[in-house]
């Protein structure tokens, strides 16, 4: 590859994202292990064509109370250099993590993320599987990226109103989805239609019409309230931080006109002005971070979206449910 | 007589001692990723599997695996064991509960140096290594998944003395690891092998139409036994019956009336989620806008 094919090759965008059977099965296997809490691990591969493809991974170790991430470092140092002696791709293309009933957008998902995408590779992907949903026999993992206008501004820690207004940014701005697909091997192919006997089919068709989703439809309702309560929370927190600005400016504003009005009487008495500037500037507290209230809005929307389709698959169950008792 | 007890212990039947074997799904794609990924030359791959293995050994269930380099041409086994114990090392840091089982190789026929390989895993874990077999050159067009396990030989318990017996081998996948499977079956047959995430209900869809041609194979079975065409068979009409008899029986008002207190639950919940998008984008453009 000549020098300027590789530059235009970091230039053009990421469309897609492409997984390997044997990643997709590895980080299933790494999440339900696990039945609290969240685990991460690191992705390697390759980006062609602006499609990532993904070729192996491994899980990384749950840090320790007092663990300063220098463990984790190492970690994942030596299993870089072990996978490299065997063959397997050792870029490092992003990270996953696990998630239950889609509550997954946190402080700390979108700092690591910022990480990745500036100090290693600006094409890193997260991949968020929903453990809840692979169980039920839908197998769900999504692929984000920080939007180039959210690095920017996360990069200055900016995220007052003005800035937001001016950039035009909102909730829906702070991720990319890209599209995920998975990708099986000539060989793997061969697997696959030996382990789908008649016996024992590959699939788990049966195991999606089962009318058991209102347990899970009950948490996300929970984790929805949970989340527009927080929003509450923010919102007056800002409108606290709005009054006492706005209080500020206008005792400011009120002692200027004041000190206009001594003027004009100082001028008619043939009097030297008084400097027109306020003694006390006004002293406006910084704005708190619109970041967690935009975080919050965005969680409560892929939730909503959740509800949605989990309800309508829901309903269709319902009816399925109701022609067989018929 | 502590002479005689070697003999006793040859004289057990072989069918006590074997273990029962049961392997992931992951696995095996680990071990054809690692054969793909293998040294030009190079005619087999071998690596490590780790899993559990009940306390007496005899239940193994093999759940991941690693690679590790392997020179097959030299004259002694040339097996990494330093890179197996680095490896084996990692994983224990992210799953302390999965040991040593044993060991795969890739190949027609067990590999020639194999009772080295088994003499230096035997040392790796407390009891006898199981060894997997797949082969790649998929002879007779079948990956072949071959289990074994090694047994003594003989009186003197020696290392290159023992007989790796086939043992049978279940392959088995958890709920989430089959609708994983699910949708890379999917990408079976396809001309650039993907297959892209389908929603939920895409998949209910499917489920439903799976459900659908099971019924009328049933139905058409049913039929052609009726009017005599296919012979009797209790063993499947008892089956039939059961599967009718699964079916609960309510009487229709209160299946109706539970019906319709769910719909109406489902339908409340979609109305809310959607009210909260709607209120979640307005309060943006109002914020926006102060």
């Amino acid at each position: 590859m000549k020098p300027e094919d590789l530059e235009l090759d970091a230039q053009s965008p990421l469309e897609s994202v492409q997984l390997d059977g044997m990643v997709a099965l590895k980080i299933i296997k790494h999440c339900r292990e696990r039945h609290s809490g969240t685990v991460t691990g690191q992705l390697l591969g390759l980006d062609v064509d602006g499609c990532l493809e993904v070729t192996n991974c491994f899980p990384l170790p749950q840090s320790g109370k007092n663990d300063d991430g220098s463990n984790i470092t190492i970690y994942q140092m030596d299993m870089l250099r072990s996978l490299r002696d065997v063959n397997a791709d050792h870029n490092t293309v992003g990270w996953y993590q696990s998630a239950r009933n889609g509550t997954f957008i946190t402080q700390s998902l979108v700092e690591t993320q910022f990480d990745y995408q500036r100090k290693l590779n600006e094409k890193c992907v997260v991949l968020v599987h929903d453990v809840t949903s692979t169980e039920r026999g839908n197998f769900a993992i999504r692929a984000f990226r920080l939007t180039k206008t959210f690095m920017r501004a996360f990069r200055a820690r900016d995220f007052t109103t003005e800035n937001m207004r001016k950039l035009k940014f909102n909730s829906a701005s702070i991720f990319e989805e890209l599209p995920v697909k998975v990708c099986n091997s000539t060989l793997a192919e061969v697997l696959l239609d030996e382990l789908d006997t008649v016996e024992r089919p590959v699939g788990c068709d049966l195991t999606r019409l089962e009318l058991a989703g209102d347990e899970s439809l009950g948490r996300v309702v929970n984790s929805i309230t949970e989340s527009v309560d927080e929003w509450h929370h923010e919102q007056g927190q800002w409108l606290y931080w709005l009054r006492g600005a706005q209080r500020e400016l206008s005792r400011v504003q009120q002692a200027v006109q004041k000190r206009k009005q001594e003027n004009k009487d100082r001028a008619a008495a043939g009097l030297p002005l008084l400097p027109e500037e306020p003694e006390t500037p006004a002293r406006v507290l910084p704005e708190p971070s619109r970041l967690d209230q935009m975080l919050t809005a965005h969680q409560m929307t892929a939730l909503a979206k959740q509800l949605e389709s989990d309800g309508t698959a829901n309903l269709t169950r319902l009816y399925a449910a109701k022609a067989v008792q018929q | 007589m502590a002479t005689s007890l070697p003999t006793l212990n040859l004289a057990l039947p072989v069918a006590l001692t074997t273990p029962s074997l049961s392997v992931s799904p992951v696995v095996l794609f680990t071990v054809l990723d690692h054969y793909l990924r293998r040294d030009s030359g190079q005619r087999t791959v071998v690596g490590t599997l780790l899993g559990v293995r009940s306390e007496d050994g005899r239940i193994v269930e093999v759940r991941s695996a690693f690679p590790v380099p392997f020179d097959g041409k030299a004259k002694k086994a040339q097996l990494d064991m330093d890179y197996h114990r680095t490896m084996f090392g990692l994983h224990q840091r992210v799953n302390q509960k999965e040991v040593v089982v044993g060991w795969y190789a890739t190949g027609k026929d067990i590999i020639n140096k194999a009772a080295e390989i088994q003499e230096l895993y035997a040392a790796e874990c407390p009891h006898s290594p199981v060894h997997l077999l797949l082969d790649t050159q998929l002879t007779g067009d079948r990956l072949g998944l071959k289990a074994f396990y090694s047994a003594p030989v003989g009186l003197a318990q020696k290392a290159e003395r023992s007989l790796l017996t086939p043992i049978p081998c279940e392959i088995r996948a958890s709920d989430a690891e089959r609708s994983g499977l699910d949708l890379l079956a999917q990408a079976r047959g396809k001309e650039d092998r993907s297959a892209s995430l389908s929603s939920d209900l895409d998949n209910l869809e499917r489920s439903v139409h799976k459900v659908q041609a099971l019924l009328s194979r049933t139905i058409a079975y049913v039929d052609s036994v009726l009017s005599g065409a296919t012979p009797m068979d209790a063993a499947v009409g008892r089956r039939i019956m059961d599967a009718v008899a699964a079916v609960p029986k309510i009487d229709e008002a209160s299946f109706e009336t539970a019906f319709n207190d769910h719909l109406q639950d489902q339908l409340m919940v979609i109305y809310l989620a959607n009210m909260t998008r709607a209120q979640v984008s307005i309060a943006e453009s109002v914020h926006t806008l102060i």
